[in-house]
């Protein structure tokens, strides 16, 4: 195995690795906000890695670009939708005035 | 088996699986998180799957579940959240 089989085995390896932490991480959180914090792990770090790994195996080309495309999307989307989903539940536990709240 | 399946298998079991737990259980704004969870893992192992088949072309899949999992989500707490 060369340098970049190794990095590649690093990478996708980590990224693995963060993905079940991540999700283990988030079977155990007491309530459905710390449960949020783990869902960007997965988009901002885990999926990213394994994106990485996969550009190092591939090299640069469509390949590469698709799998580019598919990470932003998630890195971008993640936040987001923990924010919506945080803000969903703050409005069913009464934190936030639904009446208030921006559309 | 190779790497990207390995991968792809421990994916399944140790993210997917809690995922699914989380989101078949308890009220259901908590199950989104559980929701997103699964299709961000699953958007992870078609990404590992694509690259074990050799078929970039599959790439296709992943691409459409993020964009459709983030409008689909969206459209969930839309519906889940109180109306005043």
């Amino acid at each position: 195995m060369n340098a970049a089989g190794v990095a590649v085995a690093v990478l996708v390896g980590g990224g693995v690795v963060v993905t079940v932490l991540a999700a283990l991480g988030a079977l155990r959180g007491r309530s459905v906000y710390v449960r949020l914090h783990y869902l960007t792990v997965v988009t901002s770090l885990a999926g990213p890695l394994v994106g990485l790994g996969l550009i190092v195996a591939n090299g640069l080309g469509l390949t590469a670009a698709s799998v580019l495309l598919i990470v932003v999307l998630q890195g971008i989307t993640g936040p987001a939708l923990g924010a919506a989903i945080g803000r969903v539940n703050a409005q069913r536990d009464n934190v936030v005035d639904a009446e208030r709240s921006p559309r | 088996m190779n790497l990207w399946f390995a991968g792809c298998a421990v994916l399944l079991l140790g993210g997917l699986a809690p995922a699914m737990f989380l989101a078949f259980r308890g009220p259901d704004v908590h199950r989104l998180v559980g929701l997103q969870l699964v299709a961000s893992i699953t958007t992870i192992v078609f990404l590992l799957l694509c690259q074990g088949l050799r078929q970039p072309s599959y790439l296709i899949v992943p691409t459409v579940l993020v964009v459709l999992s983030f409008a689909g989500t969206l459209v969930f707490t839309r519906l889940l959240g109180r109306r005043g």
